[in-house]
């Protein structure tokens, strides 16, 4: 009963009207206000504030853009850096580690590490052409081809060595040539800087130091690499019962 | 042209529905018809500036009212010389409602109708407003608190309580 009589007061309510002739009197006021207020051209908005004002994660995605943008930047600029430069990092530790983890095959992996030697041996060159060759540079790069050169030993590459000398046989030699003809460009840089500067200031004797610390590096690998070859000779001989070709005949001895 | 008929077609809708109503929640505010015509009238061009100027809007209705309620307070402002604080020291910025014996003279309104709104009346002015809203004009607790600048959840509260003590004051 009382829940009717609320109900009916709400009726009672709703049928409180304005008479036709107000409504129409108000609707002939608001015709006259819309004609002379027409609806407003869009704005001529660009594409970008368009984006930035309806798409959700426009800021998102903008500051991922540009963090892109700027790594892109930077990535760029780190592959002339030198050792003791602030990109160096970046060039050692990111970039150049992505660009291994592209190579797919052990032998391609290996391919590359040989080349990251080719490209500390170039840097050490710029240095002594700058005459900024010094003790802790040169402790830094030999630390780096160090580790280029594990990295190659660590591989299964003397797998794969053995199972085609005559390929590795010749990758070895060009590895040899191209180390003596970087090293050669670095001597030929050291006096011709001795020559442009004083004794004083110039690389003390860091070129030496540094292609002895190399040599040894590297003859260790290539040494080892020639044990492989040899064990698998003797093995092949005492299979085949035929006469050792290669016995001694190792590349660095 | 299209958008302009687009608009054009929403307003002419809100104006054929929301009239009424509006012009209840005005004239049960003011307690004077001509005042409350004028004030939607001058709501409804409001909101149409909005729209043809391509202002987002989410609820065309609750925009509605919440621009008649502001409007509503002015009139209050100019005509009582009430200060905004003392506005809002009493009621937070609410203006219950203004229902006289004048009132329904202006108006055709059957018994029932008078009572309820007489108990409205009645009720605290924390609670006239937002249980009118709710109880006869049917406006979501949501909407509600958008044109009386509370939150949901305080609207919600109020409501229950308004209609608990309203109801209470039919069983006497």
């Amino acid at each position: 009963m009382k829940n009717n009589k609320l109900k009916k007061g709400i009726r009672d309510i709703k049928d409180i009207k304005l008479s036709s002739s107000e409504k129409l009197n108000l609707f002939t006021n608001f015709e006259s206000y819309v004609k002379n207020h027409p609806v407003l051209d869009a704005p001529k908005v660009n594409i970008w504030s368009s984006f930035f004002v309806h798409y959700k994660y426009s800021y998102a995605i903008s500051a991922l853009l540009l963090c892109i943008f700027v790594s892109a930047s930077v990535t760029y600029a780190a592959e002339s850096a030198l050792p003791g430069d602030i990109l160096y990092p970046i060039k050692i530790y990111i970039t150049e580690p992505v660009k291994a983890a592209t190579k797919v095959t052990q032998k391609a992996k290996a391919k590359y590490e040989e080349e990251r030697v080719m490209i500390r041996l170039d840097e050490v060159q710029e240095l002594v052409k700058k005459g900024k060759f010094e003790d802790t540079i040169r402790a830094q790069v030999e630390k780096e081809v160090e580790k280029s050169v594990n990295t190659i030993n660590n591989m299964e590459i003397k797998k794969i060595r053995n199972k085609d000398r005559n390929e590795n046989a010749s990758s070895t030699d060009d590895f040899r040539k191209k180390l003596d003809s970087h090293f050669q460009n670095i001597r030929k840089a050291d006096v011709e800087l001795k020559l442009d500067i004083p004794k004083e200031h110039d690389n003390k004797d860091q070129v030496e130091k540094f292609e002895r610390k190399i040599k040894v590096q590297i003859g260790g690998f290539i040494n080892e690499d020639t044990e492989a070859r040899d064990t698998i000779d003797n093995k092949n001989n005492k299979d085949n019962n035929a006469k050792d070709n290669n016995r001694g005949r190792g590349l660095y001895r | 042209m299209k958008q302009q008929d687009k608009i054009t077609k929403e307003f002419t809708d809100l104006y054929n529905s929301q009239t009424d109503a509006l012009f209840r929640y005005c004239f049960f505010r003011m307690s004077d018809r001509e005042q409350a015509k004028d004030i939607i009238q001058e709501a409804f061009m409001r909101v149409w500036d909005m729209l043809r100027k391509d202002v987002e809007v989410n609820n065309l209705r609750a925009l509605l009212f919440k621009v008649t309620s502001n409007l509503v307070i002015d009139w209050y402002r100019k005509k009582k010389a009430i200060s905004l604080d003392s506005m809002m020291e009493t009621n937070e910025g609410d203006q219950g409602l203004q229902i006289s014996d004048e009132s329904f003279e202006q108006i055709e309104i059957q018994s029932e109708g008078k009572i309820l709104l007489t108990k409205i009346q009645k009720l605290d002015s924390t609670y006239q407003q937002v249980v009118y809203l709710r109880f006869v004009e049917d406006l979501s607790p949501k909407e509600i608190a958008s044109i009386v600048n509370l939150s949901v959840n305080v609207v919600s509260v109020r409501i229950n309580r308004g209609i608990e003590i309203l109801k209470k004051k039919y069983e006497k």
